[in-house]
């Protein structure tokens, strides 16, 4: 009996209570740091695994938007493999640009998935130069009327491959291109007249020399150097494809190229062959070529 | 915690479960070529066996219980583990333990006392 009176009194002991509140407020409070934390953890973790699943999924798209850019713009300008470099934070992608000079690659640049910046050629008395020592090829469009013209090959060595860009004194089809042509030198892209007559106008002033970066045209090999069944085709196909990935003004400018196109039938007003030295020697008898600008070589 | 933030923390987690999950059926489903075939049905499967963690997640953010809704999103969290395990390795012994202990810890604590 003594006992019970005992514990009723220490339960309804004033002092005893406060403390007891205390330890459960205590408690309590380590409680809800241990779950909050817990659940801090969690959402951080989870959060990282999007980003882990995402990352690929964008660099792809990325690279995708930059790989179809450049099969609309570019004279004779391939993008190799892509290198992946998924990180929590700061993930890239890299890949070569290359040039087939009559099937043999030649490395140009390096492109990331964003972010590329207009490329710096150095000049020299001896031509316009990328900075790997490679040869920067440039047209003139047949509309507008320049103080010079070259049609100079007598620098090519024998044992060596070249790419050379050749402007027109006229436009032709595509169908009509190809008797144009020595049976040794299929030109392997065409340059297209995407000016409108606003356009031409304005450049009779400034008489523009365009460098192989700038143009647009339609490759008529593949990235390995097989030739298209339907180059042509192909090319819109890559346009729609690259409109659909590309956005802001790369996209404007890609729109600018459908609309040329669509406004009247693709129209070629300078190509790029490659080939050896000796080859290359026939294209100063073809009198629709205005001017020929040597690009990357390599030695055979 | 607020509701708000348990209904983030479940958006997020019900997320990661589901693009995971997807990623890894799209592997399954890769080259097959109706849309009903065993493959289809494997993915499908794996999609709702998965996502059993999510609903216990959805079910305890509900009925505010807190033992359930911690050891469902750890739940949630071991499933994503077990697909990102999947993804890398290739082998499937770990992967299946890591998936199938997500689901049991996530179920048994979900079952009401």
């Amino acid at each position: 009996m003594k006992n019970s009176e005992n514990d009723l009194d220490a339960i309804f002991n004033h002092d005893d209570s406060t403390n007891l509140f205390k330890q459960a407020k205590r408690k309590n409070i380590q409680q809800n740091v241990v779950i909050n934390l817990m659940l801090v953890l969690s959402t951080v973790v989870l959060l990282v695994i999007i980003k882990w699943w995402i990352t690929p999924y964008l660099l792809t798209q990325d690279t995708a938007k930059v790989e179809t850019y450049y099969t609309v713009f570019g004279a004779n300008m391939y993008v190799g493999q892509w290198q992946e470099h998924p990180k929590l934070l700061g993930s890239s992608a890299t890949a070569p640009v290359y040039k087939l000079v009559d099937g043999i690659p030649v490395e140009l640049k390096t492109v990331q998935h964003k972010n590329n910046t207009v490329d710096a050629f150095v000049s020299s008395d001896h031509g316009v130069f990328r900075t790997n020592g490679q040869k920067v090829t440039t047209f003139m469009h047949p509309n507008v009327v320049y103080k010079e013209y070259n049609k100079d090959l007598t620098s090519l060595q024998e044992d060596t491959l070249y790419e050379v860009a050749l402007s027109f004194s006229r436009s032709f089809t595509p169908e009509e291109l190809e008797s144009q042509f020595p049976e040794s030198l299929t030109p392997s892209w065409l340059w297209l007249d995407v000016f409108d007559e606003n356009g031409v106008k304005a450049m009779q002033k400034e008489q523009p020399i365009f460098t192989e970066d700038e143009v647009v045209g339609i490759s008529t090999v593949d990235q390995s150097g097989a030739r298209f069944e339907n180059p042509v085709e192909h090319f819109q196909e890559d346009l729609k494809l690259s409109i659909s990935k590309n956005r802001g003004t790369d996209k404007e400018k890609l729109m600018q190229v459908k609309e040329a196109i669509d406004r009247e039938s693709p129209e070629v007003i300078g190509a790029v062959v490659t080939g050896s030295a000796n080859d290359l020697q026939q294209l100063k008898q073809l009198a629709f070529v205005k001017n020929i600008s040597i690009g990357a070589s390599v030695h055979n | 915690m607020s509701n708000i933030v348990r209904k983030i923390i479940f958006i997020i987690a019900a997320l990661a479960v589901n693009i995971s999950a997807v990623n890894i059926i799209s592997f399954l489903l890769f080259g097959a070529t109706s849309i009903i075939s065993i493959d289809a049905l494997l993915g499908l499967l794996l999609l709702i066996v998965s996502n059993i963690p999510v609903i216990i997640l959805y079910r305890a953010m509900k009925n505010k219980r807190e033992t359930s809704y911690l050891t469902a999103l750890f739940g949630a969290i071991g499933v994503c583990i077990a697909f990102i395990t999947l993804a890398n390795i290739w082998t499937l012994t770990v992967p299946i333990v890591i998936f199938s202990v997500s689901i049991l810890i996530a179920l048994v604590f979900s079952i009401r006392k």
